[in-house]
C-alpha cells in the first residue's frame, strides 16, 4: 500500500519537470469528503485526481483518481489515450469514456438513459479501452470506434463499499476478477457514427455493437454469474438531432434495440427489441442553465413494461459565479420513484472550493419503483477540494 | 445670381466630405480594417465593488468569412476551467450566431442557443455583443459635438435603439477621427442612467492593423469591472479553416 502511494507524489514531480520542459500541462486536485448516509458511520474519502497532458504533433493524456473510501483503498486510471491529428483524420487508441448524444451525461454504451444525467461528471466510471479513427470534412464528422476489451461491473475503484454491496440488490453485481485486458470475444465492441454541424441544426446517426452495461434486471443477484448472462450484448442504432430555436436548444434521441436481453420477473432473462426515445429542452445565460427531459423505454414484447420519466436538471451560480448551485431530479412517471442530486459549491478562491452534496434516491408510490431500491445510497456529504 | 447658384451646389457637393452623419461614421466603424484574422491571449480582471480582484486567462482566435466570422475562446485559466471552449460562428445577414461549447469534465461538445447577445460574456461585464459588432440595423444615430477622448479627438455619435425593449436605450461613442476605432461607450437605460462604461485607454498597431490592446468596461450600478488586456497578439496570419471546425474544440484550438 505504501509502495503504491510512493507512486503519486513521484507521478507529480516528473511530469512537473516534463512539464516545465516541453509543451505539457499538468493538473492535479486533492479532496477531503465525508459522506453521512444515515447511520450512524460517517464515511471518509480522500481523492487525488491526477491528469497529465502532452502537445506536440502528437498529443497524450493521462488521468486517474486514486484514494480511500471507507478505508477501501481504489486506484482508477481513467484517461490513458494516444491522439495523433494528420490533416483531415484523428487516429487515437488508450483508455478513455467515449461520450456520444446530445444530452449530458450519455455514455455511449448507454445511451439514452436519464438517471445518468445524474452522474453526468464521473465520466471516469464509463472509461473503456478503445481503438479511434476519425476523420472530419467541413461540416461532417465520421467517427470508427473499436474496443477490444469493454469493462464492465466491479470496475477499479468503484465507491461503493462492501458493506453496501451486500445490502443493495442493485449494486449487487460483483465480478472482482473483472481483468482490464482480456481478449475475451464477449468483451469486442465495435461503433460508427456520422455527424453533421449545421447552422440549423447537429445531427448524428449512429450504430453501437457491444457489451449492455444496463442489463434490465428487477432480481438481486447474490451468486455468481456467467459474465455474458449479466452483461449480455447490446445491438442498437440511432440518431439524435440539437435544433437551436431563439433562447432554447431543443434534443432529439431516439435508438432502437435489436432483441436486447430483460428480466421482467424473477423468470429466466427474456428477449425483446427495444425503442427508446428522449426529448430535451435546455435553456441557459451566463449564469444559469435549465434542462429539462422526457424519457420513454418501450419493450416491444410487453409494452405494459414501458419505462417513462421525466428529469429536470438546474444549475446557477452567484456571487460573481462564486457559488454554484446544482439541482437535478429524475422521476418514473408509473411508479413516481425517483433520484434527488442537489449540490452546493463555493469557490473560495481559484484553487480552493468547498462541496456539499446530497443525493437521494426515492421510493415511489406503496415503496415501488427501480430507484426507489437504491435508497440505501442514498448520502449527503461534505468537502474541500483543492486544485493544484 | 448664377455666381451664388454654383457656389451653393458646389457646397451642397463637397459637404459629405466634411462633414459625416453618424450612421456614416458608424459604418466606417464597421468597415475599418481589423485584419482577416486574429489572435491572441485575453487577460480579463474581474473587480468587485470591495477591490477583490480574480483574474481568467483564455486564447482568442478570429476569422473572417464572406459570410460572417467564427471565433474561438479556450479557457487557459484557472485551472478548474481550463480547456472549455465556445466557437461562434456570427453571421452577415440578420440570424442567431451559432454556438458550441465543450466542457472537458463532460468530454462532450453541445449546442448552445446563440441568441442572447445581451447577456454577459462569461461572467464579465461585457456581453456577448460588446465582444462582436452590432448591427446598424438595430439603431438610430445621431452626430453630436466632437470630443477628445485620452487626449485623442473623436467624433461623438448617439446610438438610439429601435427596440424599446432593449436594457440598453441609448449609447454615447467616441470614434477616434483618424482611424475610426472605437475610444469609449456610454451605456444608458430608458430612464437615461449611465449603466455601463467601455474605455479603450490603450491601443497598439500590429502588421498594420490599430488595434485596442487594453479595454475596461464598468458596471455602474454594480460598481463592478473588468480589465481586458490583450497579450501575443498577431494579426492577418494564416488560421487553418479547421481551427474553426466544431470538432477542434476538444482540441482548445491546438
Amino acid at each position: 500500500m505504501k509502495r503504491i502511494l510512493f507512486i503519486f507524489p513521484l507521478l507529480v514531480f516528473c511530469s512537473s519537470l516534463f512539464a516545465v520542459s516541453s509543451a505539457a500541462s499538468l493538473t492535479s486536485s486533492v479532496s477531503q469528503r465525508f459522506e453521512y448516509k444515515g447511520n450512524d458511520y460517517i464515511y471518509p474519502d480522500s481523492e487525488l485526481d491526477f491528469s497529465f497532458d502532452l502537445y506536440d504533433e502528437f498529443e497524450l493524456s493521462f488521468a486517474l483518481k486514486a484514494g480511500f473510501y471507507d478505508e477501501v483503498f481504489y486506484f482508477l486510471p481513467y484517461r490513458a489515450r494516444f491522439n495523433l491529428y494528420q490533416d483531415h483524420f484523428l487516429f487515437s487508441f488508450g483508455l478513455d469514456s467515449i461520450r456520444w448524444g446530445a444530452g449530458d451525461g450519455f455514455i455511449l454504451n448507454d445511451v439514452l438513459m436519464p438517471i445518468l444525467y445524474h452522474r453526468g461528471i464521473e465520466t471516469e466510471r464509463g472509461a473503456q479501452p478503445f481503438f479511434l479513427l476519425r476523420s472530419d470534412f467541413d461540416h461532417s464528422v465520421f467517427e470508427l470506434i473499436f474496443f477490444p476489451s469493454m469493462l464492465v461491473g466491479k470496475k477499479p475503484g468503484r465507491k461503493i463499499s462492501d458493506k453496501l454491496l451486500s445490502s443493495t440488490p442493485l449494486a449487487g453485481f460483483d465480478l472482482a476478477s473483472d481483468p482490464i485486458f482480456s481478449f475475451e470475444k464477449e468483451r469486442v465492441g465495435i461503433a460508427a457514427r456520422c455527424s453533421s454541424y449545421l447552422s440549423a441544426l447537429d445531427f448524428s446517426l449512429y450504430a453501437y455493437s457491444g457489451l449492455d452495461p444496463e442489463f434490465k434486471t428487477q432480481i438481486s443477484i447474490t451468486k455468481p454469474m456467467s459474465l455474458d448472462l449479466i452483461f449480455p450484448r447490446l445491438n442498437q442504432v440511432g440518431f439524435d438531432i440539437s435544433i437551436p430555436l431563439s433562447d432554447l436548444v431543443i434534443r432529439y434521441e431516439q435508438s432502437f434495440a435489436f432483441e436486447r436481453t430483460y428480466c421482467f420477473s424473477y423468470l429466466a432473462p427474456e428477449k425483446s427489441d427495444e425503442f427508446r426515445s428522449l426529448l430535451g429542452i435546455d435553456w441557459n445565460n451566463s449564469f444559469c442553465t435549465v434542462s429539462f427531459q422526457g424519457y420513454v423505454d418501450v419493450p416491444l414484447k410487453k409494452t405494459e413494461n414501458t419505462e417513462r420519466a421525466v428529469s429536470l436538471n438546474l444549475d446557477k451560480s452567484f456571487l460573481e459565479d462564486r457559488l454554484s448551485l446544482s439541482l437535478s431530479l429524475v422521476n418514473h412517471l408509473d411508479d413516481l420513484d425517483g433520484i434527488l442530486k442537489l449540490s452546493l459549491a463555493y469557490e473560495i478562491n481559484d484553487n480552493l472550493k468547498l462541496k456539499g452534496l446530497l443525493l437521494s434516491p426515492y421510493r415511489g408510490k406503496e415503496g415501488k419503483g427501480e430507484w426507489g431500491r437504491l435508497e440505501d445510497l442514498g448520502f449527503f456529504s461534505v468537502g474541500l477540494t483543492c486544485v493544484l | 445670381m448664377r455666381k451664388l447658384s454654383i457656389v451653393f451646389l458646389l457646397i451642397l457637393l463637397i459637404s459629405p466630405v466634411f462633414a459625416k452623419d453618424g450612421y456614416e461614421i458608424m459604418k466606417a466603424v464597421r468597415d475599418r480594417e481589423e485584419g482577416s484574422t486574429s489572435s491572441y491571449d485575453l487577460v480579463m480582471i474581474l473587480v468587485n465593488k470591495s477591490g477583490a480582484r480574480r483574474e481568467r486567462r483564455l486564447n482568442y482566435c478570429h476569422k473572417k468569412y464572406d459570410d460572417g466570422d467564427k471565433s474561438l475562446m479556450t479557457f487557459l485559466s484557472p485551472k478548474d476551467v481550463k480547456g472549455v471552449a465556445y466557437l461562434v460562428y456570427s453571421y452577415k445577414e440578420d440570424k442567431s450566431d451559432d454556438m458550441w461549447l465543450y466542457m472537458p469534465s463532460l468530454s462532450k461538445i453541445r449546442r448552445v442557443s446563440g441568441s442572447g447577445s445581451a447577456e454577459s460574456f462569461m461572467g464579465t461585464d461585457f456581453s456577448y455583443e460588446d465582444m462582436g459588432s452590432r448591427e446598424l440595423s438595430k439603431d438610430d444615430f445621431f452626430i453630436l459635438d466632437d470630443k477628445e477622448c485620452f487626449g485623442i479627438s473623436c467624433y461623438q455619435v448617439e446610438a438610439i435603439s429601435r427596440d424599446v425593449k432593449d436594457r440598453i436605450r441609448k449609447r454615447v461613442i467616441f470614434v477616434e477621427k483618424e482611424t475610426f476605432l472605437i475610444r469609449r461607450i456610454e451605456y444608458y437605460d430608458a430612464g437615461s442612467r449611465l449603466v455601463k462604461l467601455l474605455q479603450v485607454p490603450d491601443t497598439t498597431t500590429v502588421s498594420g492593423v490599430y488595434t485596442a490592446s487594453k479595454m475596461s468596461m464598468q458596471d455602474i450600478l454594480k460598481n463592478h469591472t473588468t480589465l481586458i488586456e490583450m497579450e501575443n497578439i498577431t494579426m492577418n496570419v494564416e488560421l487553418d479553416d479547421r481551427l474553426f471546425a466544431v470538432t477542434s474544440l476538444e482540441r482548445g484550438g491546438k
